[in-house]
């Protein structure tokens, strides 16, 4: 108990980060190609793959992630089944980031005119052809700010994956400081650390929305 | 769809058959010996039990019973991460075998897990800013009492219905510690340990020992039904009472030896 | 009123009828246009004119009746829609242009994707319909840089590059100033002089007189006058007589 920050504090700090990289990595990865597979679900002209998929979200989205992670580790274990704390948790970030962002995705893709399937419908192209040509692509122009908002509060609520046993970043902190006592360093350094890894993200966002300025919706009376 | 209605069948079919058909498993110390390893679940941000030295190694006087076990039982040592809130669960869903992290001996817990004997206590006090005048329950009134989330000492208050006292709850006790170093609360309820650490950190507040609040058994946690394990670990635990190296690594890192009885 | 639908009809709807909910919105409606014919349909707003136009290129479906159109069975439940649509040119009152592509984009994407054109063919495509409706130099703009009347021009250029038997028209000036009207007018009549088919909805009585062959006004769901455009002029029942008479024929 006691002592300095010291080289080897970082060090353990720096671990903890690369953990909470990956974790994020894994959720977003995940739960983006599964968030997708949600989003056309929601939209599908079948009814029962809708429900199936609202169920899902509904679900999912009034459970807390803790929750989730902690039925992933514990919960699946109580009945056989043994997950390591990285598939638990992957699992677990996965199920819920899907919900979210297929939610967040479908309401992009609900948000596009109705005109413009219509127009595209006029034009004979086939339904997988009017949501990959005419109405993802808008889809995606809308989707950008809300998406890189929830990877954002995504990196950071990694740090609820302590409960399955990682030390991420938060929890590093959480045992450094508990050997050290000095919290007002080491949470300043873990503030900087999340700041670092999210900032880029918000930065990119920037770009690309100017880069795809282009092209906005007329509002013409429908 | 089908697909996915099949595959959440067949999951819970998955499920219920490992529930149930689970051989008549094998007796946990026999896979400990076999495995030559042990995972021990001890939260190492519990300091003075389970802390990280200065280049990040495990200490604590948690961490070097498991050690000594380990080393007494010939085996390697796993140490499984956990939180306050995670230690029985890791045990109960066979994630780690034992749980050495100031467990506390409590009715409520021994309803879902086993105890050993006890290999430490916990002596709990009530400490205050040195130049508070605080001798008894009453002069606590109106005062805020800080405390760790969750912890025995915060379940021990909480049930004081009676002594009107206010508490703020912090997440672990580097927090508790920051408030009381910080001016928020003038005293805290835990470990003499942790209340010397405050002065430590801040001269000009300098707290101490005020009320004696409970002294808890510390003891190892189990899965219910490990009579053999158990044996085993009762047998250690009063032979390293006897032999003084619990009371050695206790004193090594509370600065107090545990009561005369278990001395050795 | 006797309807015969001929075998050179392009379209033909008969006793069609369309409810949603308790509203009956087109109650036995039928009329037939003949292959190089401009039909407009004109009407007070809910008589149904819109709704009849959108059933034939099966953007409604009928609850009963028949609608064939350039020999598809449209009230059939399994017509074959893409086959239908490639027939059926389709121009709306919003435009709706992809705002994302190019205009050359917007109109060389159904052709590559539909036909499989090759992309060369497909933008020496563009160029021809742009020229027809007067936009070669607007092949790379972006349909926000380009005014309403433009935008609908190109959504008629759009459409012409699918080679449709038979355009639609769903009030293409409606959202439009006068004098931008006056262009997307030009470019209809330009199609009607090609003798291009064509059934447009509109409520500009003096663009249905000018370039109709034939009116179908619409009453309360129903056709209840149809003829040559003279019946603007001349109409034979009360409801049209007095539809003309707030239209704005007389200016």
């Amino acid at each position: 108990m006691g002592g300095h920050l010291n080289f080897n504090h970082l060090l353990f700090l720096g671990h903890g980060a690369l953990w909470t990289i990956g974790l994020s990595l894994i959720a977003l990865g995940g739960g983006g190609l599964a968030g997708f597979v949600i989003a056309l679900a929601r939209v599908s002209p079948l009814k029962s793959v809708r429900l199936l998929s609202a169920v899902y979200v509904q679900l999912i989205q009034g459970t807390p992630l803790l929750v989730i992670l902690f039925l992933g580790y514990f919960g699946l274990a109580a009945v056989g089944f043994q997950l390591s704390p990285l598939a638990a948790a992957g699992a677990s970030l996965t199920l819920y980031v899907a919900a979210y962002l297929g939610e967040i995705w479908r309401g992009c893709i609900e948000s596009v005119p109705k005109p413009q399937w219509e127009a595209a419908e006029g034009l004979a192209l086939s339904r997988t052809q009017r949501m990959m040509k005419v109405i993802l692509p808008q889809a995606i122009r809308i989707a950008t700010p809300p998406t890189v908002g929830f990877m954002v509060q995504i990196i950071k609520n990694t740090s609820l994956a302590s409960v399955v046993g990682f030390v991420e970043l938060m929890r590093s902190g959480q045992i450094v400081n508990n050997s050290l006592f000095e919290p007002f360093a080491i949470y300043a350094i873990i503030a900087v650390v999340y700041f670092a890894m999210c900032y880029p993200i918000s930065l990119y966002s920037q770009r690309l929305e100017r880069r795809m300025g282009r092209g906005k919706f007329n509002l013409a009376p429908a | 769809m089908k697909n996915r209605k099949f595959l959440g069948a067949a999951v819970s079919a998955c499920c219920l058959f490992m529930l149930t058909v689970q051989p008549a498993r094998a007796d946990l110390l026999d896979s400990i010996m076999q495995a030559k390893k042990i995972r021990i679940s001890t939260d190492l941000a519990i300091p003075p039990s389970g802390m990280m030295d200065g280049s990040m190694k495990a200490t604590g006087s948690d961490v070097e019973v498991a050690q000594l076990l380990a080393k007494d039982w010939g085996l390697e040592l796993e140490f499984i991460q956990t939180t306050g809130a995670t230690r029985i669960p890791n045990v109960l869903t066979g994630k780690a075998d034992i749980i050495i992290s100031t467990l506390s001996v409590t009715a409520e817990r021994a309803k879902v897990i086993d105890f050993s004997n006890r290999y430490a206590t916990l002596q709990s006090d009530i400490g205050c800013l040195k130049s508070l005048n605080v001798k008894d329950w009453a002069d606590l009134k109106d005062k805020t009492v800080g405390v760790a989330r969750g912890t025995t000492q915060d379940t021990t208050l909480s049930n004081m219905k009676d002594k009107e006292l206010k508490i703020a709850r912090y997440d672990d006790d580097a927090t508790e510690v920051t408030a009381a170093v910080s001016g928020q609360v003038d005293c805290v309820g835990t470990s003499a340990t942790i209340i010397n650490q405050i002065g430590v950190k801040n001269p000009a507040r300098i707290f101490e020992s005020k009320i004696p609040l409970a002294t808890f058994d510390l003891a190892v946690g189990l899965k219910k039904g490990e009579p053999r394990l158990m044996e085993k670990l009762n047998g250690w635990i009063a032979e390293n009472i006897k032999n003084g190296k619990l009371n050695a690594i206790y004193k090594k890192f509370h600065g107090v030896e545990l009561p005369a009885d278990m001395r050795g | 009123m006797q309807q015969d639908t001929p075998a050179t009809s392009i379209v033909s709807l008969r006793d069609v009828q369309k409810s949603f909910g308790s509203l009956k919105v087109l109650d036995g409606v039928s009329f037939a246009v003949e292959r190089g014919e401009v039909l407009a349909i004109i009407g007070r707003s809910g008589s149904g004119k819109s709704t009849a136009l959108r059933c034939i290129d099966r953007f409604e479906r009928v609850d009963h009746g028949e609608i064939v159109v350039c020999g598809h069975r449209v009230d059939s439940p399994d017509v074959d829609l893409r086959a239908l649509r490639q027939d059926v040119g389709i121009v709306f009152q919003s435009y709706n242009l992809f705002p994302h592509l190019t205009i050359e984009q917007n109109i060389t994407l159904a052709p590559c994707s539909v036909k499989r054109m090759a992309l060369s063919q497909a933008k020496e495509l563009a160029r021809k319909v742009l020229a027809q409706v007067g936009l070669e130099e607007k092949l790379h703009a972006y349909p926000e840089q380009l005014s309403g009347g433009q935008q609908q021009r190109a959504a008629i250029a759009r459409s012409l590059a699918m080679q449709p038997k038979v355009m639609l028209f769903d009030e293409v000036t409606s959202a439009l100033d006068p004098e931008l009207t006056a262009e997307v007018q030009r470019v209809i009549e330009r199609l009607a002089a090609e003798g291009m088919t064509m059934v447009m909805v509109t409520h500009e009585m003096g663009f249905a007189k000018s370039i109709a062959d034939r009116i179908v006004f619409m009453h309360r769901g129903k056709v209840h006058e149809t003829g040559p455009a003279s019946i603007l002029t001349s109409p034979t029942t009360p409801e049209l007589a007095q539809f003309v008479g707030t239209g704005d024929l007389k200016s």
